[in-house]
């Protein structure tokens, strides 16, 4: 049967095949393209990770704990516990090389009804709920630059969400191009403002003494330590996205474990320094409430223009954030799809540009409608809890998958089995 | 600083996810003699 000429005319295939449409049904991509490397994976590790978080937790924390160490420790225990739980995934990833992340490990692990609840959760809500956030956050701050109308900042929003459904729907390697760069970007901005604050002596060390010892007026050491710990565990949150898109990662268990030992030890490394800068530009007497912390240490440091500074590098860190979100969440409705769990379509990928597409475009309707609705901030509060139990239950999936031998048994062992696991159950544990 | 989740919350989102059981079951019957999917032992 002969096509369109219309249709062929935009088809890559037409290039190098006869014009039929048996021949462009039989040549095109039925399965993900494995086109991503080390460094994609590591900046959608990292570039989830630091989003806004980094801006407001530190405060909270702080203010908790009142002691330069125990801030600085918390940091660095969470990120342990973090790794723990990457090392946990880099094994699951490399048991079952294909595309889904938790959904995947959660179906091997606990049959496909518990892997579908995971999924529909991200499906209905969650997912789509994160990345309308990620976009309203972005718009919000944009809007503080450029003096949007609140209609305007929500038109914003939808736009980033479509703009980056658009780059994902045409090239995965475009989409990891944007991702490193603005990863980059983003370390590079962190990096300057630490440069900035040491170079020009804007702060002062006095404010680590004592180092140790709390402050008046902060919480008991467990109840602070509960506060940070907690604080500590949102502000990671987002290093397991990076195993949804493993369907396009080139050798996946390898490289998605060193991504995610490597996006974690960043994002801790960068985490422990912000929070030494702000320390070092405000004493923790002087820290009220979040907000007001971040308008202090943009005033310290930029002047009258700190607000407005400020909100360009939280512009940069969330859209961020956004475009990896962007990227995995669809992976799951797609490994869904395939198993015949969710809409046929969506287990479909895209002829000429070998995406998820139509995965990509549910993902995106969905987050729209949420930033339109404004509704997503009380429907996160909703799914949170069962979201984290997922979590920990897809780690608890390696005790049944390594019990049972279940997948690639050559795959890269997480080392200090069982308290590798273990350790990230206590972290979320903490959470409940 | 965190999305605190009250009782009432918590249960409503466990209550939204679980009512995903019936969308599963008729996902599934919609399945036999296609696929094969993994169940738990």
């Amino acid at each position: 049967m002969q096509v369109r000429p219309g249709f062929l005319k935009w088809s890559f295939i037409n290039d190098r095949y006869p014009m039929t449409a048996e021949t462009v049904t039989a040549t095109a991509p039925k399965e993900l393209r494995r086109e991503l490397g080390l460094a994609s994976a590591t900046a959608v590790v990292a570039g989830e990770c630091i989003a806004v978080g980094i801006f407001l937790t530190p405060a909270g924390m702080a203010k908790a704990l009142g002691s330069p160490m125990w801030l600085l420790l918390v940091w660095l225990l969470v990120g342990a516990m973090t790794m723990s739980g990457a090392l946990c995934f880099g094994e699951l990833a490399g048991r079952f090389p294909r595309a889904g992340g938790s959904y995947v490990y959660l179906q091997e692990a606990f049959g496909s009804g518990v892997a579908f609840l995971y999924g529909w959760m991200c499906l209905l809500v969650m997912d789509p709920g994160l990345s309308a956030s990620l976009a309203t956050g972005t718009a919000t701050y944009a809007a503080y630059i450029f003096h949007w109308s609140a209609p305007i900042t929500k038109l914003a929003a939808i736009a980033a969400i479509w703009a980056l459904c658009l780059l994902n729907i045409v090239s995965i390697r475009m989409s990891a191009s944007f991702m490193r760069w603005i990863t980059w970007l983003k370390l590079g901005v962190l990096g300057l403002l630490t440069v900035w604050a040491l170079l020009f002596r804007l702060g002062s060390w006095s404010n680590f003494v004592p180092f140790v010892a709390q402050r008046p007026g902060s919480m008991s050491l467990m109840g602070g330590l509960a506060v940070a710990l907690v604080g500590a565990f949102y502000s990671f949150g987002g290093w397991w996205e990076v195993s949804k898109i493993e369907g396009e990662i080139r050798d996946p268990g390898r490289t998605l474990q060193r991504a995610m030992v490597l996006g974690v030890t960043v994002v801790t490394a960068v985490y422990v320094l912000i929070s030494g800068v702000f320390l070092y530009l405000i004493s923790l007497e002087s820290v009220t409430s979040n907000e007001t912390f971040v308008a202090q240490v943009g005033s310290i440091l930029f002047g009258p223009a700190g607000g407005v500074v400020f909100a360009a590098i939280v512009v940069v860190c969330v859209l961020g954030s956004l475009a990896g979100f962007t990227m995995s969440a669809p992976r799951v409705y797609y490994a869904m799809a395939k198993d015949g769990l969710f809409l046929e379509a969506a287990g479909r990928v895209h002829p000429r540009y070998g995406t998820p597409a139509t995965a990509i475009v549910v993902q995106g309707a969905i987050a729209a409608l949420l930033v339109w609705m404004s509704s997503f901030q009380q429907i996160i509060a909703y799914f949170i809890f069962v979201a984290v139990a997922f979590l920990g239950l897809t780690v608890a999936g390696l005790f049944v998958l390594r019990g049972r031998n279940r997948g690639d048994t050559t795959a890269t062992l997480a080392p200090g089995y069982p308290f590798t696991p273990l350790a990230f159950l206590v972290l979320v544990a903490f959470y409940w | 600083m965190v999305a605190a989740h009250s009782p009432r919350e918590t249960a409503l989102g466990i209550v939204v996810v679980a009512a995903g059981l019936p969308v599963y079951a008729l996902f599934r019957r919609q399945l036999p003699g296609k696929r094969n999917l993994v169940e738990a032992d």
